[in-house]
């Protein structure tokens, strides 16, 4: 059993992971933002194109890593190396950005591993309260057992709780014998 | 009643000692007590402790929080002779049960088991346009329908209003005022009811009742709104893994039975989607103590766990 000791920001361009990571990172997280040339897709001045990358550090001389995935998906390839030996996912949804609902369901498809073992938790922000209800209704119809919270990724509180839940499903992960 | 006895820093000899004595004892307690092995999270925690004649001390604590928003707890400790004896924790084991039941006594200010379930059973009846009002008709919480979700306004906070609403045998159901949804704090009455149900007290009755099935929930909590805590997230994680009875569960976390009842409880009320199967099968395979990669990594998780408290709380 390979120690898992990182957590990955996963889902489409635009959604926050950059922000998230910079957040909860002690260090100031690693970024390879370049301008964006696709400004149809999202529109905003730069994105990720290779990894984003901050840590947590622990007492011990131990580190959480943080990797933030590039969210465009002709980087899918390289989406399984990243996610081996990862605690879980925090799939970042902006609900303001159009075709939110398939994005999501798309990069869980593209982490089954990790969803199998509930291991992905949906952070979604700028979300209204129906569309709230929407994407819950739309996890349980795909049959998948997910975590769903509300989440600005500027705000350590919201994501130090996503970070919790992953914990506690690792650790009940360990302590069931499968 | 079910209540937990832990140990803390007994040596794996020693634990099953423990466990021997316990069973022998039993039919001369009041309280069915179960040994959790080593934890923190117990009605009776036995802690080895030096002592200054060289001996050993053990610490006596209740579980139940005096505050719930704060760490604090009731902690009575009694020093017993090391090695224990059987004699010695009958002794230790009867003097608990007469805590609790003092303490029990004590809070006869507050709600009764019955009394917080026809509570939680009124408010579950609320509707859109209602009001509680406290005797001097003082009001408490309005209540309003939005997007086909019941949502309180109230002065209170969710866990505040649920503290008054237990202290106040005396509240009336009125028709909500023009302004009422100018008080600054809204939550959906869920919230309120899954306060109501995590810390309400519940009948010996109920753990028989709950006793002879597996349960598995289908959803998440909505943290949006619903109050976490270690417990809660890791009883969400174990039940939406696989179904699991409460013995199980009580085992798997540590904790007492009651707890895993109170929390299956409150995603019921709040209208989760639980099954529930008749245990036919063996127990659920728990592993029994993790190996050495698997202790180093529950050890990075609750280091973790203390970073993200200590730094971001």
């Amino acid at each position: 059993m390979q120690i898992q000791n990182k957590v990955l920001f996963i889902g489409p361009m635009g959604a926050g992971k950059t922000t998230a990571i910079q957040t909860l990172s002690d260090d100031v997280a690693a970024s390879t933002e370049v301008q964006n040339s696709n400004k149809e897709m999202f529109n905003k001045e730069t994105t990720t194109v290779a990894m984003d990358y901050g840590a947590i550090q622990l007492d011990d001389n131990q580190r959480i890593h943080l990797y933030g995935i590039p969210g465009q998906k002709h980087f899918e390839p390289v989406w399984p190396v990243v996610a081996k030996g990862a605690i879980g996912a925090i799939l970042l949804v902006n609900a303001s950005q159009p075709n939110w609902q398939q994005d999501t369901l798309y990069f869980i498809k593209a982490f089954d591993m990790l969803a199998k073992s509930n291991s992905i938790l949906v952070a979604a922000n700028r979300i209204t309260d129906e569309q709230h209800d929407e994407l819950a209704e739309l996890l349980d119809q795909q049959g998948y057992c997910l975590p769903l919270l509300t989440t600005d990724p500027r705000f350590h509180d919201e994501l130090v709780l996503a970070l919790n839940i992953l914990i506690a499903n690792l650790e009940i992960e360990i302590s069931i014998d499968d | 009643m079910a209540l937990i006895l832990g140990t803390y820093g007994f040596s794996p000899y020693e634990r099953k000692l423990i466990q021997e004595q316990l069973k022998v004892i039993d039919s001369k307690v009041a309280c069915q007590w179960m040994y959790a092995g080593e934890t923190t999270e117990a009605a009776l925690l036995l802690a080895k402790k030096p002592c200054h004649k060289g001996t050993q001390a053990v610490q006596v604590r209740l579980y139940k929080p005096v505050d719930k928003n704060s760490e604090s707890r009731q902690t009575h400790y009694i020093d017993a002779e090391w090695p224990l004896r059987i004699f010695g924790l009958l002794d230790i084991v009867q003097q608990t049960e007469k805590i609790i039941n003092n303490n029990s006594a004590a809070q006869s200010g507050t709600a009764t088991t019955n009394e917080t379930a026809a509570l939680i059973k009124k408010l579950t009846a609320l509707k859109s346009g209602n009001a509680i009002y406290q005797l001097n008709n003082q009001l408490l919480a309005a209540l309003t329908e939005e997007n086909r979700r019941t949502f309180i306004y109230s002065r209170l906070p969710v866990s505040a209003l649920g503290d008054a609403l237990r202290k106040n045998k005396h509240i009336e159901i009125g028709n909500a005022v023009d302004n009422a949804t100018q008080l600054p704090h809204k939550y959906p009455l869920i919230a309120l009811l899954w306060d109501l149900e995590l810390e309400a007290d519940l009948p010996a009755s109920d753990l028989s009742q709950w006793e002879q099935r597996r349960y598995s929930l289908g959803q998440w909590p909505d943290f949006k709104w619903l109050r976490t805590g270690d417990n809660v997230l890791r009883l969400s994680a174990a039940f939406t893994k696989r179904p699991l009875s409460i013995q199980e569960a009580a085992t798997l976390l540590k904790i007492e039975p009651g707890a895993v009842i109170r929390f299956l409880k409150a995603c019921t009320t709040v209208g989760l989607r639980i099954t529930d199967t008749r245990i036919r099968g063996a127990q659920a395979r728990l592993a029994a103590s993790p190996n050495e990669q698997q202790g180093k990594q529950l050890s990075l998780l609750s280091s973790l766990r203390k970073r993200l408290k200590m730094a971001f709380s």
